[in-house]
C-alpha cells in the first residue's frame, strides 16, 4: 500500500485513458449523429477533455486557453446553428433543389450510402485504424494516450469532412482534425505565443464555417444572380455592379 | 522612429476599416486600394533599408528588426521582389475589380490580407510565417464566398485542403529544428522531408490535392480566383523557398528533384487533358492555371539558376494572364449569367473585349505568344528539352490542349444560339416588335460600360507588353532568384 501521492500517481494513468476514451466518443459522436445540437455539445465537450488532457502533458494555464478558446468556438457555431434553424431543410435546401422551377430536371448526382449504419461502421474501422497507427507508430515526444488520442481526432476529423459537404458538419471534422494536431503540436511547442495563434487560427476558422453555413443556408437576395442560378444558367435579374453580391450587401 | 516591418504589417489594417465603411461607393473604394498597394509597393521598392528616411513627418527605417510576440521581424534585399510583387499584383486587381464587381468583401479583406502576406514573409520564424499563411487562408474563404448564396464547396474545400496542409509543414519546422541539435538522427531527417513534401504538395496543388483550384476558379469571383492562385499561391511558393534555403538539407534529399519533376508533371498533364474538355470558363482557368503551376514546379525540379528563374517569372506571367482572363470571365458571367458554354452562346459579338480578354488570358496562360506567359513557358519547355525531350513535348502538348479548352470557349462566344423549334425565331421576333418601348428600355445593357471596357484593354496591352518586352521584368526576377543558395543541392 503506497502513499496517497503515489496512489493517484498510479490512477492518474486510469485518468487519461478514460479521457481518451471520452475523446474517442465525441469525436465518434461527430461522424455517427447526424444532429447538429448533439455534435455542436459533443465538441464541447471534447475540448474540455482534450484540454484535461493537456493538464498532464504541459502547463496548467496553456491547457486552459484550449478549453477556453474551444467553449468560445462552440458558441459561435451555437448561434451559427440557431440562426439556421439547426440545418432544417426548409431553409438549408438541398443544392440540386434550390431553384424548383428550373426548366431541366437535375442531373443525377452521385451519393454516399451515409445512412447510420454505414457512418457507424466507418467510425468503427476508423477508430481501428488509428489504434493500429498509434501503436504500431507511435508520435515521438508524447505518451502513448496522446498519441492514440491525436490519431483517433485526426482520423475521425477526417472522416466527419469527408461524409458530408455542409459547412457546419464539415467544419466540426475541420476543427476535430486541428484539436488532434494542437494537443500533439503544443506538447512539442509549449510557447504561449504559438498557443495563442492558434487559438487566432481557429477562431478564424470557426468564424468561417459560421459565415459558409449561414450563406448557404440564406435566401437568394432578388437582385443577385446566385450561384446555382449561374450553375442551371437560369435568367436572373440583376445590375452589373450588384454581381457577386456587390453593392446589394 | 517606425519600423519599416511593423509599418507593412500595420499600415494595410489602418486603411482596411476606411475601405470597409466606403465599400459602398466602388469607385473610392478601388482607387483608394489600389493606391493604396502601390504606395506600399512603391515604399518597398524605393526606401533604403539600411537608413532611416523621413516621409510625412514620419522617421521610417525598412530595414530595422523589431520584435514581435518574441519573434523577430526583419526585412532584408531578398524580401524586395516578394513584396513588391503582392503589392504591386494586388494594386492591379484592385483596379481591374473597380466596374467588375468581386463581391464585397474584395476591397477591404483584400487589403486585410495584404497585411497577413507581409507579416508571413517578413517573420524570421518559420512557424510564425506557415501560421500567417493559414490566417490568410482562412481570410480568403470570406473573398471566394463573396457575399454569395448557395454553393459554399470551393471556400469549403480551399479552407480544408489548407488546414491539412499547415500542421505537417509545423511540424516540419520543429522537427528540423531537432534535426540541428541531433544530426546523426538521420530518421529525422526522413519523417521532415515526408511531411514537408506532403503539407506543400496540398498547398501547390499537386495532384491528386489540385481539386481545391479548380473549385476556387468555379465559385469564387473571377479577380478573387486570381487574387488567392496569384498572390496566395506565390506566397506559398516564397515561404517553401525561404524554409528550402534555411534548412538546404531538405533540397538535398535525394528524391527532391523527382518528386517535384514528376508531380510537376502530373499537374500538367492533368490540367492539359481537363483544360481541353471543359466547357465552363472558372473550371477552364482552373485547369490552364494548374498547368501553369506544375510547369513552374518542373522548372524548380531541374535544380539550376535559370530553372528558378523560369519559376518565378512563371508566377508573375501567371498572375497577369489570370487577371486578364478573369476580367473577361467577369463580364462574360455576369452578362450571360453563367459561364457554362451553352449560357455563353452569340455574347462573343456583343462583349468583344470581355471576348478577347478571355482568349488573350487564356492563351497566355497556355505559354502562347504574344501574351505573358509564352516567356515563362518557353523558358521552361527550352531548359526541359536539355534534360527529357520527353517533358518538354509533354509542356507543348499541354499548351496546345490549354489553347484547345481556350478556343472551344470562343466558338461558344461566337456561335449564335439555335432556335428552340422550326419556327420559334420567328415567335421571338414578333414578341420583341409587340414589347413596348419601355420595356426594351428596361433591359440592361448588352455592351460593355466604357469605363469596364478602358480597364480590359489595359489589362490586355500590359499582358501583351510584358510578353513582347519580357525585359521590363524578368531583371528583377533574377535578382530575387540570385538570393537563393540551396540550388546546388538538388541532385536531378
Amino acid at each position: 500500500m503506497g502513499t496517497l501521492p503515489e496512489i493517484i500517481e498510479r490512477l492518474s494513468f486510469l485518468a487519461t485513458t478514460s479521457y481518451v476514451v471520452i475523446v474517442m466518443l465525441t469525436a465518434g459522436t461527430l461522424v455517427v449523429v447526424k444532429d447538429w445540437r448533439a455534435s455542436l455539445f459533443a465538441l464541447v465537450i471534447q475540448y474540455v477533455f482534450v484540454g484535461l488532457m493537456l493538464t498532464d502533458a504541459t502547463r496548467p494555464e496553456l491547457a486552459a486557453i484550449k478549453t477556453l478558446v474551444g467553449a468560445m468556438l462552440c458558441l459561435i457555431l451555437y448561434m451559427t446553428a440557431r440562426r439556421v434553424d439547426w440545418g432544417q431543410p426548409d431553409t438549408a435546401p438541398p443544392l440540386a433543389e434550390e431553384d424548383s422551377e428550373a426548366a431541366e430536371p437535375p442531373l443525377p448526382q452521385r451519393t454516399l450510402p451515409t445512412g447510420l449504419p454505414f457512418r457507424f461502421l466507418a467510425a468503427l474501422l476508423v477508430v481501428a485504424a488509428a489504434y493500429s497507427g498509434a501503436s504500431g507508430h507511435p508520435l515521438p515526444d508524447v505518451d502513448e494516450t496522446i498519441s492514440l488520442a491525436v490519431y483517433t481526432l485526426a482520423t475521425l476529423g477526417l472522416l466527419a469532412m469527408g461524409l458530408t459537404d455542409e459547412p457546419l458538419k464539415a467544419g466540426l471534422g475541420l476543427l476535430t482534425f486541428v484539436s488532434a494536431f494542437e494537443l500533439y503540436y503544443t506538447v512539442l511547442e509549449p510557447s504561449l505565443a504559438v498557443v495563442g495563434f492558434l487559438g487566432l487560427v481557429n477562431f478564424l476558422i470557426a468564424l468561417a464555417i459560421a459565415y459558409l453555413t449561414v450563406a448557404r443556408a440564406a435566401p437568394k437576395s432578388p437582385g443577385v444572380p446566385s450561384r446555382s442560378a449561374r450553375d442551371n444558367g437560369r435568367k436572373k435579374e440583376a445590375k452589373p455592379e450588384e454581381a457577386y453580391g456587390g453593392n446589394a450587401q | 522612429m517606425i519600423a519599416g516591418p511593423l509599418l507593412l504589417i500595420v499600415l494595410p489594417l489602418l486603411v482596411t476599416p476606411l475601405v470597409w465603411v466606403l465599400r459602398r461607393w466602388e469607385t473610392v473604394a478601388a482607387l483608394l486600394s489600389a493606391g493604396f498597394s502601390l504606395l506600399l509597393a512603391l515604399m518597398v521598392w524605393n526606401l533604403p533599408l539600411d537608413q532611416p528616411v523621413r516621409l510625412w513627418g514620419w522617421q521610417i527605417e525598412l530595414g530595422q528588426t523589431v520584435s514581435l510576440l518574441g519573434r523577430d521581424l526583419a526585412m532584408s534585399e531578398a524580401d524586395r521582389p516578394h513584396l513588391g510583387f503582392i503589392f504591386l499584383v494586388a494594386a492591379g486587381l484592385f483596379l481591374f475589380a473597380w466596374r467588375l464587381s468581386q463581391g464585397w468583401t474584395f476591397f477591404p479583406l483584400g487589403l486585410a490580407l495584404l497585411s497577413v502576406f507581409s507579416g508571413a514573409l517578413l517573420f524570421e520564424s518559420h512557424i510564425f510565417a506557415v501560421l500567417f499563411l493559414q490566417i490568410a487562408a482562412t481570410l480568403c474563404v470570406f473573398l471566394i464566398q463573396g457575399g454569395q448564396a448557395g454553393s459554399t464547396r470551393g471556400a469549403l474545400r480551399f479552407l480544408t485542403f489548407v488546414t491539412l496542409a499547415i500542421p505537417p509543414i509545423l511540424v516540419t519546422s520543429w522537427l528540423l529544428a531537432r534535426y540541428e541539435l541531433t544530426p546523426d538522427d538521420t530518421g529525422l531527417l526522413d519523417t521532415s522531408t515526408l511531411l514537408f513534401a506532403f503539407g506543400f504538395a496540398i498547398l501547390m496543388g499537386v495532384v491528386p490535392f489540385h481539386t481545391w483550384v479548380t473549385a476556387v476558379s468555379t465559385d469564387a469571383p473571377p479577380l478573387v480566383s486570381t487574387f488567392v492562385l496569384g498572390i496566395f499561391y506565390a506566397v506559398v511558393w516564397f515561404i517553401m523557398l525561404d524554409l528550402l534555403e534555411s534548412f538546404r538539407w531538405l533540397a538535398g534529399h535525394p528524391d527532391f528533384a523527382k518528386a517535384l519533376t514528376y508531380s510537376g508533371y502530373a499537374m500538367v498533364a492533368v490540367g492539359g487533358v481537363l483544360a481541353a474538355v471543359q466547357r465552363r470558363l472558372g473550371r477552364l482557368m482552373g485547369y490552364a492555371a494548374l498547368v501553369d503551376m506544375g510547369a513552374a514546379q518542373v522548372a524548380l525540379g531541374l535544380g539550376t539558376s535559370a530553372g528558378l528563374n523560369a519559376a518565378l517569372t512563371a508566377l508573375v506571367s501567371r498572375a497577369v494572364s489570370l487577371a486578364v482572363m478573369a476580367m473577361g470571365i467577369s463580364l462574360l458571367r455576369h452578362r450571360a449569367e453563367g459561364d457554362d458554354f451553352e449560357r455563353l452562346l452569340g455574347w462573343g459579338r456583343r462583349v468583344p473585349w470581355a471576348t478577347a480578354a478571355l482568349v488573350v488570358g487564356g492563351l497566355s496562360l497556355a505559354g502562347l505568344p504574344p501574351g505573358a506567359g509564352f516567356t515563362a513557358r518557353w523558358s521552361i519547355t527550352r531548359l526541359v528539352a536539355r534534360e527529357q525531350a520527353g517533358g518538354a513535348i509533354l509542356l507543348l502538348l499541354t499548351s496546345v490542349a490549354v489553347s484547345t479548352g481556350v478556343v472551344r470557349a470562343l466558338m461558344a462566344t461566337l456561335r449564335e444560339p439555335k432556335p428552340e423549334y422550326v419556327g420559334s425565331e420567328i415567335l421571338e421576333a414578333i414578341e420583341a416588335a409587340s414589347k413596348s418601348a419601355e420595356e426594351e428600355d428596361a433591359k440592361p445593357p448588352e455592351r460593355e460600360p466604357r469605363l469596364a471596357a478602358i480597364i480590359i484593354v489595359a489589362g490586355l496591352l500590359l499582358c501583351l507588353v510584358l510578353g513582347i518586352w519580357p525585359q521590363l521584368y524578368t531583371g528583377v526576377i533574377q535578382q530575387a532568384a540570385a538570393n537563393y543558395t540551396f540550388l546546388g543541392m538538388i541532385s536531378p
